[in-house]
């Protein structure tokens, strides 16, 4: 297998050396046997998972945009209580594209100005008084998105008069309420800015340059992949609020949907589940499994070494214990980490077996490197 | 039979002048070494043990490539201890560890009196002219930085130098350490291996040794390449893609980090490189250099595209992220001597210009647009 391999370098090298005599070289990926099935992986995850994710999103945003402008027509306990629904839902939504960390969404960040938590609010109050900041810059990205939105329409006061109050004062309000346009329409503007990449050149970019070098799609897919897995929800929704990253120190302020309270189970499951969904291939238009990273798994052989079971089995059963220790959380993270810690340590820890196997095992069975981690020590 | 070797050299020499402008010809020149079997070399050849006379003595000396990768990292190790230590930097100890000058260095590591230099081969493929503004331009950030160093015990924010984390920062938010570092190995590393010694340099002769020494000057340049990159005896011995397997730094480790194709193919190149020399067999020697000069430069761009995309989009707090900006703006200063693929001075000043110079808020004012041009531009000129 290694001279096999050997030669196969060699014969490339030799192959790279009489291209650079004649023309000016061009390096193409070297076509080898699983590039059919990282096509098929790809088409699938874009036309069955990604773009009808994102068409799903994007009418609960709008829909959260509507009643947000009609909150600001006439702010009262209604329209506060619209706006707000249609938040959550909008926020939930958001779970199931936000692990889509890859082309467009990478390349604009998205996820940075729409989720970042726990939100600035002593930066939100300078931004409100200040129209002219630049929304785009990274000291931004927690002032804005749905944390930002949480505080607006939840934590502004005690009761749901008090924060009416806060919208209708004379001088303050309107700046108040300009802020809420500022930063939704940042939010509109952001995801159609995505969708439209992906409906122009990227679906084409995504399914055909299939190489997994640093960069191709591929790889940035997997990256993104592992990253949110590992970052975004387990430290983000568990890890960091519960202490089990902070050698113990609890946090509940940084729990997600930290205002509102009583959402931030439904977010870690949905995204959670969606996380598991995408593994597996299951299709957003039909429900049903199919190419995806478990099917690439399977079709490299890809097993765990310990159990002889495949790797695509072990990561699924991993999951599944996660998913059992999630739904046995009450919806309320702030109360939990202050109240039940050792069941959201315990969610940590189960997803913590799980980056291993994904950032360890699946990438090094599907030949992918790990990008976003700092290796040079300096 | 001495008289009989001798002037086959002599006509060997006269072909090779006259065929000097044909590249497509194979000549000859009078061969000193015993030819190497070019199969007898593996990937775990040590760099030292196949290449000797015919008495059986190395005709490899490492020692002033050695000596300059010692010397920048002295002087990266110098700038860095400060910083961590909460310590001023003194412009007038780099400017010296860059020249070579006032015993800059620790009497044990014998680098004062090496005869050899950092400065004098910085950007050296150039007029002096222009190689002097490079090298000025580096001791300008070793002031800067000892500026920005005053600050070490103040909070960086926009405006404002100081400490981000563990980093020293300008009032822009820009790392000077990285640019100083991350342009080095363009400007230092990378111009002298690959625009002198593996461009010009294998020109230099092959057919006698420099006086006092066991080399030819030919000899000496791919040694002098190969001990610049590298003070092991097998580069990235052992290494994966997941785990490097030897202790590298600076233009060493970035390859093996960002151009996971073609990493492990380079110390073979080395060899065989180094065995052409002895075979006197130019062409092979020509490819062996222009391979690795091609992956080096891959790899710059590489590490340019990683610290402005992933690096910087994952980093979640101000220091990671101006850490990622300070290495990729010094890389992508770097990237001016990367002369395989055509860039130039002017393509990496208008990256850079374009990037954290135009706003006066520097690395504060970033924002995914630029980022992306910055990227877009380099890709289209490497063709990544």
């Amino acid at each position: 297998m290694n001279t096999f391999k050997r030669t196969i370098a060699v014969v490339a090298l030799l192959s790279g050396f009489l291209w650079a005599c004649g023309e000016s070289s061009t390096t193409e990926p070297a076509p080898d046997d699983d590039s059919k099935d990282r096509k098929a992986v790809l088409t699938h995850l874009a036309d069955e998972i990604i773009l009808p994710a994102y068409a799903n999103f994007k009418p609960k945003l709008e829909t959260m945009i509507a009643k947000s402008q009609a909150f600001s027509a006439k702010p009262d306990a209604t329209t506060l209580s619209e706006f707000r629904q249609a938040w959550v839902d909008a926020y939930t939504e958001w779970q199931k594209v936000e692990l889509f960390d890859v082309g467009p969404a990478n390349k604009t960040g998205i996820r940075n100005y729409y989720n970042i938590y726990p939100t600035n609010v002593t930066g939100i109050n300078d931004y409100m008084a200040d129209p002219s900041v630049n929304l785009e810059v990274a000291s931004s990205y927690d002032k804005q998105g749905f944390p930002a939105l949480d505080y607006l329409i939840n934590g502004v006061g005690a009761t749901d008069a008090q924060i009416v109050a806060y919208y209708t004062a004379s001088v303050e309000g309107p700046k108040r309420l300009a802020y809420i346009k500022r930063i939704t329409d940042h939010m509109n503007a952001l995801i159609t800015k995505v969708i439209a990449d992906w409906n122009g050149s990227y679906r084409t970019e995504f399914t055909t340059k299939t190489g997994l070098d640093i960069g191709s799609p591929m790889g940035e897919l997997v990256n993104g992949y592992v990253l949110h897995y590992e970052r975004y929800i387990r430290s983000g929704k568990f890890g960091i609020p519960s202490g089990a990253m902070l050698n113990g120190v609890v946090a509940s302020d940084k729990v997600e949907g930290f205002y509102k309270k009583d959402i931030s189970k439904i977010l870690a499951q949905t995204a959670h589940q969606a996380a598991v969904d995408f593994f597996n291939g299951k299709s957003v238009k039909t429900g049903t499994n199919g190419a995806g990273f478990k099917t690439y798994l399977d079709a490299l052989g890809a097993k765990d070494s310990a159990t002889g079971k495949t790797l695509s089995e072990t990561i699924n059963a991993q999951f599944d214990i996660a998913n059992q220790k999630i739904n046995g959380l009450k919806p309320n993270f702030f109360e939990e980490v202050k109240t039940n810690n050792a069941a959201m340590v315990q969610v940590y820890t189960e997803m913590q077996k799980a980056v291993r196997m994904l950032k360890v095992d699946m990438t090094s069975a599907m030949s992918i490197v790990i990008t976003y981690t700092d290796n040079d020590g300096d | 039979m001495f008289k009989h070797l001798l002037s086959i050299r002599f006509a060997a020499a006269v072909l090779v002048a006259i065929s000097l402008t044909s590249c497509e010809k194979e000549t000859t020149t009078p061969q000193l070494r015993k030819t190497i079997d070019y199969s007898t070399l593996t990937e775990t050849t040590p760099y030292s043990s196949l290449f000797v006379d015919e008495t059986g003595k190395t005709t490899v000396d490492l020692s002033n490539g050695n000596n300059r990768y010692k010397m920048f990292q002295a002087l990266n190790t110098y700038i860095s201890s400060s910083i961590s230590g909460n310590k001023q930097v003194d412009a007038a100890v780099l400017k010296n560890m860059f020249g070579n000058t006032g015993n800059a260095f620790a009497d044990s590591t014998k680098l004062n009196t090496s005869g050899v230099q950092l400065r004098n081969v910085t950007a050296s493929s150039w007029s002096t002219t222009e190689a002097e503004k490079v090298r000025a331009y580096f001791e300008t950030y070793f002031t800067l930085t000892a500026e920005a160093s005053k600050s070490v015990t103040a909070t960086a924010a926009k405006g404002k130098a100081g400490k981000l984390g563990t980093y020293l920062v300008d009032e822009r938010g820009i790392e000077p350490i990285q640019i100083i570092q991350k342009s080095l190995i363009g400007a230092m590393q990378y111009d002298y291996i690959g625009n002198v010694l593996l461009t010009k340099g294998l020109d230099a002769d092959n057919s006698t040794l420099v006086s006092g020494k066991n080399y030819t000057q030919l000899e000496q340049n791919w040694d002098e390449a190969y001990g610049l990159l590298t003070l092991n005896q097998v580069y990235l011995k052992g290494s994966t893609d997941a785990t490097r397997g030897t202790t590298e730094f600076a233009l060493g480790s970035y390859i093996w980090e960002y151009n996971k194709g073609a990493y492990a193919k380079i110390h073979p190149a080395f060899l065989k490189g180094r065995a052409a020399i002895i075979n006197n067999d130019k062409a092979e020697l020509k490819k062996q250099a222009d391979f690795i000069k091609a992956e080096i430069e891959k790899a710059l761009a590489a590490s340019a595209l990683g610290y402005l995309g992933p690096k910087y989009i994952a980093a979640t707090t101000d220091a990671a992220r101006a850490h990622a900006i300070g290495e990729g703006l010094g890389f992508i200063y770097s990237l001016r001597f990367a002369t395989v693929n055509g860039a130039d001075a002017a393509f990496s000043d208008a990256i850079i210009k374009a990037l954290v110079l135009d706003s006066a808020g520097g690395f504060w004012d970033l924002t995914p647009s630029k980022l992306t041009a910055a990227s877009d531009a380099i890709k289209a000129k490497f063709k990544l």
